[in-house]
C-alpha cells in the first residue's frame, strides 16, 4: 500500500513538473525581485543544495551489465530531499538604501510563509519576503538506459518543455529542460569469475534549466556531475541489493529581474560549486520486463529516490 | 464502443487519475510576497532668485494599483506597505554661461492633496552641489514626520482610499545667487522606494 502510494506520488510529480513550471518560474522570480545578490543566495541556498542532491541521485543502481546482450529500459524516477530546521532561515541583510543596515534571521525559500519586517531610521521599514514552507523538494525524471554492448551501458535523461503563464503572465516564460548523459562499464567482466559481486564504474553529467529573464537568459541553470563505482548482488528471489560510492559536483546560477534598489535590472547570482562524497544504499526488485527500486543516498545533503523501469 | 468514445473515456480516466494523484502532493500555502515600488517626484527648477518653491503631485493609489497589477496582486491582498528609503539626484542640468556650479540648501515637504495632512518635512538638504548630484542617486536621511505622512497615505490606500501626495521643493539659499542673466536651471528627482507586502494563496508541491 505504501509503495503504491509512492509510485502514485512519483507519477503525479512528473505531471506536476509540467503543470507547475510556469507558476514556479514566475513565483521564484517574484520572491527574488526584492533581493540583490547576497540575500538571493541565502534565500535560495536550500533549493540549490536540494537540486544538486536530487540530480545526482538515482543514477546508477545495479552493477550487472551483460557483456554482449543489448538491453533497453525506460524508467521514471523520483528524487527527493527532506529539509531540516537549519534550512528554514538565513542571515539576511537589508539592501542598499535602507538605513541603518541590519542583519536578521529571514525565511529561506523553504522557510515560513510570513514576511519579516525591520524598522529603520525615520519611520522606514524593510520587508524580507516569506518562503514556501516546504518540507521536501522532489524532482521526477524520465530516464532511458541502453546497455549490454561490450559490458557498457548508456544512461540518458531528457525532458524539455516551453512554458507560458496565464493572465498577465501569458508571455513566454522560457522553458524547463533537463538533459543528462552518462556511461557505466562493467568492471567485474574483467575480473576473475569467483568475485561474488557485480562491480561497475561510471559517470553522469546533467544540465537543468528553468524559466527566462528579461535579458533572454535562463532564470535558473544547474549543472551536476557524478562519477564513482557501484556493486550489486543478484539474489535468487528477484531482489538486487546495491551500493555505490561516488564523487558529486553541482553548480547553480541564477539570473533574475530585481527591483530591490528601485529600478529594475537583471541580477546574476553564481552559487559556489559544491562537491561531496556520496554513498548509495538501495534495493531493486527485478522481474523480466519490470523493475522497481528504492534507495537512500548519504551525502552532504542526504536524499532518497524510488521509481520503476519497463523494458528488457 | 467507437474509437472516439474509447479515446474520450481514456481521456477522462487520465484526467481523473492526474487530479487524484496531484491532490496527494499539493499543499496550500498563503505566502507573503514583497513588491518593491519606486515613486519619483520630478521638480523642474527655473528661477532667477534663491528662494523658490516647486510642487509636484503623485497619485499614489494609481501608482500602487499599477504596481500590484504588474505583480498579479490587488489592493485586497496587501498586508502592509511602508517607505524603505529615499534617494535623490539631478537628472537635467543646464550649465551656466560662466560654467559655475550651484550650491543649494532647502527641504522637501510632503502633504496630502485629498485630505488635510501635512505639510511635513521629508528631507533637508544642506550645501548640495547641483553639479555633483547630476546623474547620481544620493541616499537621503529621512525625517520621521514626513515619512509618517506617506505611511498614513499608504494606510489609507489599504483602507480603500485614493491618496494624492504633494511634494514641494522649498529652496532656501543658492550660492552664487541666481539673477535674470544667470538663472538657475535644473531638474531634481527624489525617488521613494516602498515595500508592499502582499499575501497570495498558492499551491506548492510538497510530496513528503
Amino acid at each position: 500500500m505504501a509503495s503504491s502510494g509512492l509510485v502514485r506520488k512519483g507519477l503525479a510529480l512528473l505531471v506536476l513538473i509540467v503543470c507547475l513550471a510556469p507558476s514556479a518560474s514566475a513565483q521564484i522570480n517574484n520572491q527574488l525581485s526584492a533581493y540583490t545578490g547576497a540575500n538571493a543566495m541565502g534565500y535560495l541556498r536550500p533549493l540549490a543544495n536540494a537540486f544538486g542532491a536530487d540530480l545526482n541521485t538515482g543514477i546508477f543502481r545495479s552493477a550487472s551489465i551483460p557483456k554482449m546482450r543489448p538491453t533497453v529500459r525506460l524508467e521514471i524516477e523520483v528524487m527527493s530531499v527532506l529539509f531540516g530546521d537549519g534550512d528554514k532561515t538565513f542571515r539576511a541583510v537589508t539592501e542598499q538604501g535602507f538605513s541603518p543596515a541590519q542583519r536578521v534571521e529571514a525565511p529561506t525559500i523553504v522557510g515560513s510563509e510570513k514576511a519579516v519586517l525591520v524598522e529603520g531610521d525615520g519611520g522606514t521599514t524593510y520587508a524580507f519576503p516569506g518562503g514556501f514552507n516546504l518540507h521536501s523538494f522532489a524532482l521526477a525524471a524520465p530516464q532511458l538506459r541502453i546497455g549490454g554492448i561490450f559490458g557498457t551501458e548508456a544512461i540518458i535523461r531528457y525532458f524539455s518543455l516551453k512554458i507560458s503563464g496565464e493572465g498577465k503572465e501569458s508571455k513566454d516564460l522560457g522553458d524547463i529542460g533537463l538533459f543528462g548523459f552518462g556511461l557505466k562499464h562493467s568492471i567485474s567482466q574483467h575480473l576473475p569469475a569467483m568475485l561474488p559481486l557485480d562491480v561497475s564504474a561510471g559517470f553522469f553529467w546533467q544540465k537543468f534549466t528553468l524559466g527566462k529573464n528579461k535579458e533572454g537568459g535562463h532564470l535558473m541553470s544547474s549543472n551536476a556531475f557524478s562519477f564513482g563505482v557501484q556493486a550489486s548482488k543478484k539474489l535468487p528471489v528477484f531482489f538486487v541489493p546495491y551500493a555505490g560510492l561516488s564523487y558529486d559536483t553541482h553548480k547553480m546560477d541564477l539570473a533574475y529581474d530585481s527591483k530591490a534598489t528601485g529600478t529594475e535590472k537583471t541580477v546574476k547570482v553564481d552559487f559556489e560549486g559544491t562537491s561531496t562524497m556520496h554513498l548509495t544504499l538501495g534495493l531493486m526488485f527485478n522481474v523480466p520486463g519490470l523493475n522497481l527500486f528504492g534507495e537512500y543516498d548519504i551525502a552532504s545533503q542526504s536524499s532518497f529516490s524510488f521509481g520503476l523501469g519497463l523494458g528488457f | 464502443m467507437t474509437a472516439i468514445t474509447k479515446k474520450a473515456a481514456l481521456l477522462f480516466l487520465a484526467a481523473g487519475l492526474v487530479a487524484g494523484m496531484s491532490s496527494c502532493i499539493m499543499e496550500d500555502r498563503t505566502v507573503e510576497f514583497v513588491v518593491t515600488h519606486e515613486t519619483c517626484a520630478t521638480f523642474d527648477v527655473s528661477s532667477e532668485s534663491a528662494s523658490f518653491t516647486v510642487p509636484t503631485y503623485v497619485f499614489l493609489a494609481d501608482e500602487l494599483n499599477a504596481a500590484l497589477s504588474d505583480n498579479n496582486a490587488a489592493r485586497e491582498d496587501v498586508v502592509t506597505a511602508r517607505i524603505v528609503s529615499l534617494s535623490y539626484g539631478v537628472t537635467e542640468f543646464t550649465v551656466p554661461v560662466s560654467l559655475h556650479d550651484w550650491h543649494i540648501t532647502g527641504s522637501v515637504t510632503v502633504e496630502r492633496n485629498d485630505i488635510s495632512d501635512g505639510p511635513d518635512t521629508l528631507l533637508n538638504y544642506t550645501d548640495e552641489s547641483v553639479m555633483d548630484a547630476y546623474g547620481k542617486r544620493i541616499p537621503a536621511h529621512l525625517n520621521r514626520a514626513g515619512v509618517e505622512v506617506v505611511n498614513r497615505a499608504l494606510d489609507d490606500f489599504l483602507a480603500g482610499g485614493n491618496p494624492v501626495l504633494v511634494f514641494k521643493l522649498n529652496n532656501g539659499t543658492v550660492s552664487p545667487a541666481p539673477t535674470a542673466l544667470d538663472p538657475i536651471l535644473f531638474q531634481w528627482k527624489p525617488c521613494i522606494v516602498m515595500h508592499i507586502v502582499t499575501k497570495k494563496d498558492i499551491q506548492v508541491p510538497d510530496p513528503f
